[in-house]
């Protein structure tokens, strides 16, 4: 059902949920399916809008990065409104120190497939010595239109719009109620509360909550730290020869994973052996191939090449090959470590429901540049190794040069999870620690980032969570 | 030697001398050479390809 003012609102819920994102809506729907009550309570409209996008300025000092207000999304259904719809799971050996294995989101992949529209056909094919063949299964969830309608016929899930959420009550780690402001302020009550508000809003308003209220949040838990987002970057470009390629795909039984007729970026990863052996960081190394036929526009890369070392022409192209080849792009998202200086805090200025905007300190890690020149360099010796193509590296992964890369818009960490609270902020079971009933959802409690798109892991992390307190309310 | 021929000499050193300039040779990975081409790109050739 869809609350149209805070009158409306019980006095008391089972469940309130703060946020009503893919970690917010998950829970509430799993809830839901267990027969338990829920109140979402959601900042945003049921549509953007540049007000209430404005409520997402932020400050940003270090390394350049998106504005804060641009690469999310303040409404109902979160930043699914907008979002790239790219799932893929982290590996196993991203939860190396997470409090909680990969086999642990077992369960709850089926929920979340169906959530995110997915079918969850993920592969892993060998490529070569040190990377594998992936895949993406790309979602066409957007959360507001699948589950608006849903959520306006149920008796069990509460919906409030337009109605920000501002702080946390509460006292001795107990939260008895959370304020939240629609016309008039409100301190609606409840069991359990979950901050389900996004990956920098997670630390913010817990940050908030804590500043307002001390006994309620302990103040040493690193809430805002070990923040992480997921630099991109141009690494390559250069030719493959497209008969040597063409046969190496066809001898290995690869030509139905990567089709050279379609212009498309291929997704690979390192295996195991080379992340230890080369201490790259976990990546996702985009592959991008397209085809050229114009005489016309001459390959600007073979042309290049042509220049470097003539030779090369007369012996991987025949002369109907030459305007009629591959140039390849090499772009790559990698891991970012979790860094205690990477961190969400609260800014001077406030915004006008008196709560301070964020400040984002984020600073790229220098592994970042050494991980992606090992993977050029060993991506480039195989080329050359198998008589496969040549490539030419951006010249900045062998200097200390400045560069700029992109970011992921993949918000993680901040609120992280683990067994020691010097360290991290909720327990594997989302709970904050010491605290008897505040949890938190989302990628704000990630705890590394692996290469994968966050969205996916969240959604299951939520639905584990949903699983976890339908036990303690049943 | 004709002053004709002689421009025409040093102009091919010094030409030369600024090729060699922007290909610089970094290191050698097991059967392949790195050229480093000034501001562009770092190019991985086999050492083959430049005979």
């Amino acid at each position: 059902m869809i609350l149209a003012d805070l009158s409306k609102v019980p006095n008391y819920n089972d469940v309130v949920i703060i946020g009503s994102g893919p970690a917010g809506l998950s829970i509430a729907l799993h809830l839901e399916k267990k027969g338990i009550s829920s109140i979402v309570i959601e900042a945003g409209k049921s549509n953007p809008d540049q007000n209430s996008q404005n409520f997402y300025k932020g400050k940003i000092v270090g390394d350049d990065f998106p504005d804060l207000s641009t690469c999310r999304l303040r409404q109902f259904g979160g930043t699914t409104g907008h979002w790239g719809g790219t799932c893929i799971e982290l590996d196993e050996y991203d939860f190396e120190s997470w409090p909680i294995n990969k086999i642990d989101l077992k369960k709850f992949k089926k929920e979340s497939y169906k959530n995110l529209n997915i079918e969850g056909n993920f592969f892993k094919k060998k490529f070569n010595q040190n990377i594998d063949i992936i895949n993406h299964n790309w979602s066409n969830a957007r959360f507001k239109e699948k589950y608006f309608e849903k959520i306006k016929k149920s008796k069990k899930i509460a919906l409030i719009l337009n109605c920000p959420f501002i702080q946390f009550n509460g006292e001795n780690g107990k939260v008895i109620s959370a304020s939240v402001y629609k016309v008039k302020l409100k301190n609606v009550e409840g069991k359990y509360f979950i901050l389900a508000a996004g990956g920098i809003e997670n630390s913010r308003l817990l940050l908030w909550s804590r500043h307002k209220n001390k006994t309620l949040i302990n103040k040493n838990l690193p809430i805002g730290n070990y923040w992480m987002d997921h630099p991109y970057h141009l690494v390559a470009e250069g030719v493959l020869f497209k008969k040597n390629f063409v046969d190496y795909l066809t001898k290995n039984n690869l030509n139905k994973y990567i089709d050279m007729n379609c212009n498309y970026s291929f997704p690979f990863s390192p295996n195991l052996n080379f992340l230890n052996e080369f201490e790259v960081l976990n990546t996702s190394i985009y592959i991008g191939i397209s085809k050229n036929n114009k005489k016309t526009d001459e390959n600007i890369f073979l042309k290049q090449l042509k220049c470097l070392a003539p030779s090369i022409i007369n012996k991987y192209f025949f002369d109907k090959d030459y305007y009629n080849n591959y140039n390849f792009s090499v772009n790559l998202l990698s891991d970012q470590k979790p860094e205690y200086s990477n961190r969400i805090d609260l800014g001077d200025e406030k915004d006008v429901n008196g709560i301070p905007i964020p400040v984002l300190y984020w600073k790229r890690s220098e592994n970042v540049r050494d991980s992606s020149r090992k993977i050029v360099e060993n991506l480039a010796s195989f080329l050359i190794s198998k008589n496969l193509g040549r490539l030419a590296a951006e010249e900045f992964l062998f200097n200390d040069m400045k560069y700029n890369h992109m970011n992921g818009y993949h918000h993680m960490g901040g609120t992280r999870m683990g067994n020691n609270n010097k360290y991290s902020v909720v327990d594997k079971n989302l709970k904050v620690h010491n605290t008897k009933n505040l949890y938190i959802s989302g990628s704000s409690v990630f705890v590394t980032a692996g290469h994968a798109h966050p969205t996916l892991t969240l959604t299951q992390l939520a639905i584990r969570l949903a699983d976890h307190l339908s036990k303690l309310i049943n | 030697m004709t002053k004709r021929n002689f421009l025409k000499n040093i102009l091919f050193i010094l030409s030369s001398i600024f090729v060699l300039k922007n290909f610089k040779f970094e290191k050698d990975l097991i059967n392949k050479i790195v050229l480093k081409r000034k501001y562009s790109k770092v190019w991985f050739l086999d050492i083959n390809d430049l005979s």
